[in-house]
């Protein structure tokens, strides 16, 4: 956690300069206690931000590919990324997601899957939802506006550029959503359809401009 | 609906184990890049046809294992599509993961190809395309 920490000066100090940086809405982040936060997905640079200003230190699913260089496995398991196999149903992800919030720590969850094209909210996956249902912890809306702007999936982003003319991010956080334990398999199936709502919902709010 | 383009042709074959304090966090899969020819989607059909003497282009390989004669697999037999990075990711029946990087074309292109031919291949059996990945989930059409 010690190099997680350094990483996060450092970066905060980066993307300060480099973005217009607002946090809203952080008192709904627990101070102690698990919680999964959820994201809409439009670039590159929302786990960046959130592993560097969300008021906890965070640990957040990510696409195994990152991993594929010897140098980023070894620095993205420090820095709270999880591997996840976005080719089929990765049940280790599952599992360690579920031990994270069972030692009281806070994970972060991507619930499209991916970026997305367009800026707009994209269906959410249906795993990912069963996950939250498994969980039952609090479940808090992320979304990040401006993102999409600075960086977007088929776009490059000038690193370089800070001063003036820095581009606004707002990292807005929701009131947590609390959707109780389902331990069974049948329950969840069933509580999925209005939990799929509430977070759609939830996502669209927190993502408004 | 026909298409064709040039690609690298990758396949996953093992994975490596990411670790952090001793802890199992998971896994990331190992490509292996096979070599560059042409991918097609033609009808019910999605081949690849590997290019003369590029076997193993990709990372020095030195024989496309078992896809000399390139490979041929038809849409019902693809459990999940989706991008990855540049790259359109295909995964078969088992759990085989195969890659094409485009050499001159637009992965998400035909991401939205191959999702929209496998759309009318189910439509005709009754059955619609919930989601395409992690794994494609069908839904009887009422």
């Amino acid at each position: 956690m010690m190099r997680y920490r350094v990483l996060r000066r450092t970066m905060r100090f980066y993307f300060r300069a480099r973005i217009k940086i607002r946090c809203e809405g952080e008192e709904n982040i627990p101070n102690e206690g698990p919680f999964l936060l959820v994201l809409g997905h439009q670039s590159h640079l929302d786990s960046l931000l959130l592993h560097t200003f969300c008021l906890r230190l965070m640990f957040t699913l990510t696409k195994s590919s990152v991993f594929r260089t010897r140098f980023m496995a070894w620095l993205a398991a420090r820095v709270g990324a999880v591997p996840t196999r976005r080719f089929q149903i990765d049940l280790q992800a599952v599992r360690v997601a579920l031990r994270l919030v069972q030692r009281g720590e806070g994970a972060g969850l991507f619930p499209e899957g991916e970026r997305s094209w367009d800026g707009s909210l994209q269906p959410l996956r249906r795993g990912t939802i069963k996950l939250l249902l498994k969980a039952g912890v609090p479940v808090i809306p992320c979304g990040m506006v401006g993102t999409y702007g600075v960086l977007p999936r088929w776009g490059h982003m000038n690193w370089f550029k800070v001063g003036l003319g820095r581009e606004p991010v707002t990292i807005r956080y929701g009131e947590p959503i609390q959707f109780g334990r389902h331990d069974d398999r049948a329950g969840r199936e069933r509580a999925r359809p209005e939990a799929t709502v509430r977070i759609e919902a939830a996502l669209e709010a927190v993502m408004a401009q | 609906l026909f298409r064709e383009a040039r690609i690298a042709f990758g396949r996953a074959q093992g994975h490596d184990v990411v670790r952090w304090r001793g802890e199992v966090l998971g896994f990331s899969e190992r490509i292996s890049w096979k070599g560059r020819g042409t991918v097609r989607l033609e009808g019910e059909t999605l081949a690849f046809d590997p290019h003369q003497g590029t076997a193993g282009g990709g990372e020095g390989q030195g024989s496309l294992d078992g896809l000399d004669q390139g490979l041929s697999c038809l849409l019902g037999d693809i459990r999940g599509v989706q991008i990855s990075l540049r790259t359109l990711q295909v995964t078969l029946e088992g759990g085989r993961l195969y890659q094409f990087e485009f050499v001159d074309d637009s992965p998400k292109c035909w991401e939205d190809l191959v999702c929209l031919a496998l759309t009318r291949l189910y439509a005709r059996s009754g059955q619609c395309i919930s989601e395409f990945k992690p794994r494609i989930v069908l839904e009887s059409v009422r």
